[in-house]
């Protein structure tokens, strides 16, 4: 079938404008991050570095970044402890309560993660705990598992089950067969699921906002002075974040397209 | 070469039962198979083969009962540290490993030196005419080539007993006829033990030393194929293995011979002298009987032999078969093509048919399946 020069016209117009819809407010923020005026408005008055200058060497947003990174780090290693075992069972069994089970781990991809964020708000004080790093970490987990869980549970139902037998029967131990067969097939994908947690985490607000306490993430730094204005430097660090997310991303894409070795 | 240490079974299972929730896969069966020989587990699907062969390896637990492999109790023990190897139906290779890589496997979790591992690993290449293979990945095998590997495999590490789950079922016909004589040679060749699950008669027949016959979770009949066809002892054992003229009607015993009255056929042995029923069932293989052009119109019954009407005729290129309408049976006659001694009919040929005493083997009537 060959389409015609209309079409084909009308086809890229609306694929440009989708696209300018897309990503031309997050160009903006980047174009004005390096505008040397101070005010998020046109005309643009020249090149600088020194709003990422003033960034770097601000302390208290390093502490952010560094909070960040440790949350978004923590997070992903307690999904995958806590969610590799539930995507096999997901996977390889077949019963009610496995659906379950399956609908339960789905669920906080539905609720609000406003009202998430107020619930676990509500139960850390009414237990006594005190709120920190770890207890954004938890909300964040509770947020991101079913990500890493579906994604795995997907690649693992496309594993046929017999070759840990048939390592078993070759004489490997169950965490050896685990070590040789398993986790080598699952790796790209738990890499993949591992990076969108790490995105999400380093994005997410609400939750943070309400589990944190006193500490700072970037995406709260970046709402504090938000409420000053539109900053450069607020610019400058949400610059930076699309960069380490879009190298996430491309992370990601060559993980998907690599085969399963 | 593989030596067992004692001189009792290579595997025997005792009593073994098992229960999938409210399904009885297998009940009370027992099977003891000697150093080096090829068993067959024949029956159709269902009939609690592949749990049985599942449950030797360990990858099942067994209800009850006990399992032991080189007269060393294993019922409990886990399947890694079973001395059998497993030949699975879909080869199980390892998608993300090169074949020479799957083909070592065993040998390098053992921790077996490189260049051991290397030779041993070329020695079974060449000996499954995989030779330049090794480096390839395991999708760009052919389904004869990626059950060479599967076998290779399951073998690197010289285990005693070998246990093949229907490894011939995903090949085309010419395939599997020569693969099945090529499996037969190398396991004379190395002197393992086979036990081989198939649900085709043919396949178990040519290949094996011993037969054993399965049905609804338990033992039909074991033995040399020679055995199982030419004596079934049940009406299930009859059926399955080949093809069978079943006649049914009380017995008698007259002057040391065993009569069975099918109506217009009456059927004399005096070679059934332990048969000790009164009803029963009497089997005739088809080339055990003989057919020839009507030599007289005597209608009186004579013993085994029967007068007719063919009523199709094929010719199937090695054999002519006839089915040939007595008075109230039919029976299936097949006969040798290509001897020219043999008189061939056509539709319609009034025959005679006769049988010797010893093709009638006589089954208990309390088998009605």
């Amino acid at each position: 079938m060959t389409y015609g020069r209309a079409s084909i016209i009308a086809f890229t117009t609306y694929t440009c404008v989708l696209l300018a819809f897309l990503f031309a407010p997050i160009a903006v923020v980047i174009l004005f991050s390096f505008d040397s005026k101070g005010i998020a408005a046109f005309p643009f008055q020249g090149p600088t570095l020194s709003w990422y200058q003033a960034v770097i060497a601000d302390p208290i947003i390093r502490k952010a970044a560094l909070n960040s990174v440790i949350v978004a780090v923590g997070t992903t290693l307690a999904c995958i402890l806590i969610g590799t075992s539930a995507a096999f069972v997901i996977a390889r069994t077949r019963s009610p309560s496995t659906t379950a089970f399956a609908g339960l781990m789905a669920l906080p991809l539905l609720l609000p993660h406003l009202l998430l964020g107020i619930a676990l708000l509500s139960f850390f004080n009414s237990i006594g705990i005190g709120l920190s790093l770890w207890t954004a970490i938890i909300g964040h987990v509770l947020i991101t598992l079913p990500f890493l869980v579906f994604t795995l549970s997907a690649r693992i139902a496309g594993i046929d089950p017999q070759l840990s037998e048939a390592a078993a029967t070759l004489g490997a131990s169950p965490a050896k067969a685990f070590a040789t067969v398993t986790l080598p097939l699952i790796r790209s994908a738990m890499i993949g699921a591992a990076l969108l947690v790490v995105a999400w985490s380093l994005d997410e607000f609400s939750v943070s906002f309400l589990t944190i306490g006193s500490s700072n993430t970037l995406p709260i730094i970046i709402w504090g002075q938000m409420r000053a204005g539109v900053s450069p430097t607020v610019n400058a660090i949400s610059a930076l974040m699309v960069l380490a997310t879009i190298l996430l991303v491309c992370i990601v894409h060559r993980l998907a397209d690599l085969k399963f070795r | 070469m593989t030596t067992t240490s004692s001189s009792g079974p290579a595997v025997a299972v005792e009593s073994i039962s098992k229960r999938f929730g409210a399904v009885q896969a297998l009940s009370g069966v027992s099977l003891a198979v000697a150093p080096g020989r090829f068993v067959s587990l024949l029956g159709p699907s269902g009939c609690g083969k592949t749990t049985l062969m599942r449950i030797i390896a360990g990858l099942d637990r067994q209800s009850e009962g006990r399992v032991l492999i080189d007269s060393r109790d294993m019922s409990r023990t886990a399947p890694h540290r079973r001395p059998v190897g497993l030949v699975f139906q879909r080869y199980a290779l390892f998608p993300h490993m090169t074949v020479a890589e799957n083909v070592g496997f065993a040998l390098r979790l053992r921790g077996a030196d490189r260049s051991a591992t290397q030779a041993r690993v070329q020695e079974l290449l060449d000996l499954f005419q995989l030779g330049q293979f090794g480096g390839r990945s395991i999708d760009q095998l052919s389904g004869g080539q990626a059950q060479r590997v599967a076998l290779a495999r399951a073998l690197a590490d010289s285990p005693p007993v070998l246990l093949l789950d229907e490894p011939m079922s995903a090949l085309d016909l010419k395939l599997r006829q020569a693969m099945q004589l090529e499996l037969r040679r190398l396991q004379k060749q190395i002197g393992a033990t086979f036990l081989f699950v198939t649900h085709d008669q043919d396949e178990a027949m040519v290949m094996s030393d011993e037969i054993v016959l399965m049905n609804n979770g338990e033992i039909v009949q074991q033995g040399t194929p020679e055995e199982v066809y030419g004596r079934p002892r049940s009406l299930f054992s009859a059926r399955f293995l080949g093809e069978a003229n079943l006649f049914s009607g009380p017995l008698r015993r007259e002057a040391g011979a065993t009569l069975l009255d099918a109506g217009s056929l009456l059927l004399k042995s005096h070679a059934a002298a332990g048969f000790a029923a009164t009803r029963g069932w009497a089997c005739i293989r088809p080339e055990a009987i003989r057919i020839e052009a009507r030599s007289d119109n005597k209608t009186e019954r004579r013993p085994n032999a029967a007068a007719g009407r063919v009523r199709e005729a094929i010719f199937q290129g090695a054999y002519r078969r006839y089915v040939v309408e007595l008075d109230g049976h039919s029976v299936l006659v097949q006969q040798p093509a290509g001897s020219d001694a043999a008189p061939t009919f056509g539709e319609g040929d009034r025959v005679d048919v006769s049988w010797s005493e010893s093709g009638i083997t006589y089954i208990e009537d309390a088998d009605n399946a």
